[in-house]
């Protein structure tokens, strides 16, 4: 009986407004849009929703596949963007996951999601890091020989030895200070140091036994680093420091210069720029005027700051963001103008916002959103909201274009378009039949011979 | 092969040569043609039969990603019978030649388009009432005109954010040149439209699963000049609303529009009252079949202000309303590239008219149309 299913819809419609979802499963929208991908190849609207439905169903290797479709036909579309990145996310293809992010945190619609992937960025690089980590520990046979690049440095944690284990934490922070002032060579790529600590960190959980030294060059070699810097603090009585710092050749393990400095522990920031210069002459950088200029920049004079920094470091490297941003505020909070703390502050807190940012989670900022219903639509099996994203800004402003100027034939032929558009539409003017009233149906015929000249309008 | 046939040709000879004009978004191209045959037929007293055949063939072709061209025309026969009274014209239609460049944020569209004088823009006494009736608001033809000369339409077009919603600007304004609208032998009649200049602001925005749209747009019309008799028959502002969605598998299109013409003059001078025509629209869209059948109903209401001096200046200003309601039905079907989409309907309504004493009736009015719309995408 045909007329069952054109009275059920009838129904639907007089419900149209407490009806909200459909029961429609994951399998069946993605039959129903794979139909519609036949018809449309080229239809990123409905590629896009494809590969959400794909997404929906856990079929990510497809999901991809059609969402690159989409994204290469509508490279703007944010919805397209973000369920890219979820499904590389759960391919573990990271750093697909974080071009696709960065690409909705540019062309998404949705500010909330936005600020959520922003944070999901920190997260991911922080997860791509300890990945990074792991994968080279498990090809150390092939990187380990293979010669690192003598301009490339890697400073490792510098070891503390004291009464006073407060002071532990500066491992970190001094190695940090080391590695930003080094940087500031154009002459040396510095390894970043959570990259370094996460491989550390890495080699720790595989083995045990081996003399620290024989570590530091076998993570310099895993990070392709011609020369690593190894150290130690060593704390001489209450309030006096002396730190050792030597320059080791990766491929011959062997130590080619070194530095000292000793002094009161309120001198830890001379030591340390008295370390880093002694530093660059070991590893034959000749610094420039403005170079030298820099690293004698001190990012705080506040020894309590950098211990409030460090302790935010050791915590960060940990994985405890909370714990990392609340070090951080404090350093902030000592010493306001410690730029460094302040941006790994926020650092922190995007990764700890951004470790629970999920699927569901974005899917519930997107809740009544134009993006958001793309999403229901790709459910239902449907990609009508062709809009969403700027694919839907551009067809505002084509839409709107195409009625200030339309065209008689496109609308006549509207049946036939992409959208299938079946209604009826406002026609534009016939003057002459206008002007003599001809277009009235059941007026006179013949209405011309009736002209009568008025006075033109002054 | 006559003139005509060539033009009517030149579409697909542009369609044919795409791919050596530009390989980046051949695969964006379209053409799409929708034959149809639409015919109303207005019983006693009116007893006037109302017939319009119309082959229009659209092509659009993008060129790179941010322009867009399109070319369109149509073969047009329309007729109007009243007892044995015939009116017929036929011919090709002006051609239409459009051109949409996205500006680099691509939320800026500029437009323009020239309106060439490939159509029948001059008519004879016998073809006036057939090429005038097309015209109609009310019966909405798909093609409204036979042709209005040389004219340009320049205009620009803006997107914006606003929270969930999209909202659109655009301006556009055409300039007609003069033509020759009837071809009486001995008599010339020199006819130049004024100038028309559109404003629309739209609003669009996901709802549901769907999305809903609105728009505005204001066509303010320069004088007329018909011989030498200038008039104005009155702005128009034009209302429109679409909501789509899709609800347990079923495709929902709910869309309106109101047509409001302002009071104006006709060439002769009278008072042409101002008129308004709402239109609503429900579709369905089920999956069944292995396609798409749609249903739709769609009911149309024409409010018309009668100036009473119209007819003597005795009588007093009226309003009279007409009413149709069509029933449709339309199926997708895919055959590779190339959709189809045959569609038929019915309509029944009743037309506002005056019996021989020149007091308000109605007429019976009944129609029928069908279309076989097609779109060729390579």
């Amino acid at each position: 009986m045909r007329t069952i299913p054109f009275l059920r819809s009838t129904l639907l419609v007089v419900g149209l407004a407490a009806c909200a979802t459909g029961g429609m499963t994951a399998g069946e929208s993605v039959t129903r849009l794979e139909q519609q991908q036949k018809a449309s190849p080229s239809s990123a609207a409905v590629n896009r929703s494809l590969g959400i439905a794909y997404y929906k169903a856990s079929r990510y290797r497809e999901a991809r596949a059609a969402l690159e479709t989409a994204a290469r036909l509508d490279p703007r579309d944010g919805t397209t963007s973000l369920y890219l990145g979820l499904t590389d996310e759960a391919l573990d293809d990271l750093p697909g996951a974080k071009a696709a992010y960065a690409s909705y945190i540019q062309f998404g619609r949705t500010s909330r999601v936005r600020s959520q992937l922003e944070a999901r960025l920190v997260a991911l690089t922080r997860k791509e890091i300890t990945a990074d980590a792991k994968v080279a520990v498990r090809q150390e046979a092939t990187l380990s020989t293979q010669p690192g690049n003598p301009r490339t440095v890697a400073v490792m944690p510098l070891r503390f030895s004291g009464a006073d284990t407060s002071l532990k934490p500066l491992e970190r922070g001094l190695a940090d200070l080391l590695t930003t002032d080094l940087a500031r060579s154009s002459q040396l790529t510095l390894v970043e140091r959570s990259r370094m600590q996460a491989l550390l960190d890495e080699m720790k959980l595989q083995q045990s036994g081996a003399t620290e030294a024989a570590s530091n060059v076998r993570a310099g070699k895993l990070v392709r680093a011609g020369r690593v810097v190894q150290g130690a603090i060593l704390q001489v009585g209450a309030s006096n420091l002396r730190v050792d710092a030597a320059v080791v050749d990766v491929p011959t393990s062997q130590v080619q210069g070194s530095a000292q400095a000793a002094d009161q522990l309120e001198q830890l920031f001379n030591m340390e720029k008295k370390l880093a210069l002694d530093l660059f002459t070991q590893l034959g950088v000749t610094l420039t005027v403005a170079e030298r200029q820099q690293i004698e920049q001190r990012p705080t004079r506040s020894m309590q700051a950098l211990l409030a920094y460090s302790r935010g470091l050791t915590a960060e490297d940990e994985g405890r963001y909370d714990d990392a941003s609340r070090f951080f505020n404090e350093a902030v909070r000592i010493d306001p103008g410690f730029g460094a703390a302040q941006s790994k502050s926020q650092e922190a807190r995007a990764a700890s916002a951004g470790a629970v940012v999920d699927a569901a989670s974005v899917e519930v900022s997107l809740k009544g959103t134009s993006e958001g219903a793309v999403i229901a639509a790709a459910q239902q099996g449907s990609s009508t909201p062709a809009a969403g994203g700027t694919a839907g800004l551009t067809n505002t402003a084509k839409t709107t274009a195409g009625d200030v100027n339309p065209s008689t034939t496109g609308v006549a032929t509207a049946a036939a378009g992409a959208g299938g558009d079946a209604k009826s539409q406002p026609g534009s003017k016939n003057p002459v039949a206008a002007g003599t009233g001809s277009d009235k149906p059941a007026s006179a015929v013949g209405m011309v011979n009736i002209f009568i000249s008025r006075p033109r309008t002054p | 092969m006559n003139t005509p046939m060539r033009t009517l040709l030149l579409p697909f000879a542009l369609a044919v040569v795409t791919p050596a004009l530009r390989a980046q978004s051949i695969f964006d191209s379209e053409l799409r043609l929708a034959p149809q045959f639409i015919q109303y037929q207005l019983k006693s007293p009116v007893n006037e039969t109302i017939s319009e055949l119309a082959v229009p063939v659209f092509v659009s072709m993008p060129f790179g990603s941010s322009f867009t061209f399109d070319v369109g025309t149509s073969y047009t026969r329309a007729r109007v019978t009243s007892g044995s009274a015939v009116s017929e014209i036929n011919g090709l239609t002006d051609t239409q030649l459009r051109g949409n460049l996205t500006l680099g944020s691509d939320f800026v569209v500029l437009t323009a388009g020239v309106n060439l004088p490939t159509g029948r823009s001059s008519v004879t006494l016998d073809e006036l009432t057939a090429a005038g009736r097309i015209g109609s608001d009310f019966l909405a033809f798909p093609i409204s005109n036979m042709g209005t000369g040389l004219a340009a339409t320049g205009g620009i077009a803006i997107a914006r954010p606003l929270g969930d919603w999209n909202i659109g600007f655009g301006g556009a304004v055409r300039h007609s040149s003069t033509y020759d609208p009837f071809n009486v032998p001995g008599q010339t009649l020199r006819f130049t439209p004024g100038d028309e200049y559109r404003a629309r602001v739209g609003i669009d925005r996901g709802v549901l699963n769907g999305r809903m749209s609105l728009g505005l747009t204001y066509s303010a019309f320069g004088n007329d000049d018909a011989g030498g008799s200038v008039y104005n028959t009155g702005n128009r502002i034009i209302a429109q609303a679409a909501l789509t969605n899709s609800i347990s598998g079923t495709d929902v299109t709910l869309a309106g529009y109101n047509v409001f013409r302002a009071p104006g003059h006709y060439a002769s001078g009278d008072p042409a009252g101002r008129e308004n025509i709402a239109n609503g629209y429900l579709g369905l869209g089920l999956h069944m079949l292995g396609t798409v059948v749609e249903p739709s109903i769609e009911a149309r209401q024409w409010l018309q202000n009668v100036p009473g001096t119209t007819r003597g200046g005795a009588a007093a200003d009226r309003s009279q309303t007409s009413y149709l309601g069509t029933v449709g039905l339309r199926v997708r079907l895919d055959l590779g590239g190339v959709s189809a989409f045959p569609s038929v309907g019915y309509t029944m309504g009743q037309l506002a008219t005056l019996d021989a004493q020149g007091g308000p009736i109605h007429a019976d009015l009944t129609g029928f149309r069908a279309q076989l719309a097609v779109r060729v995408a390579p």
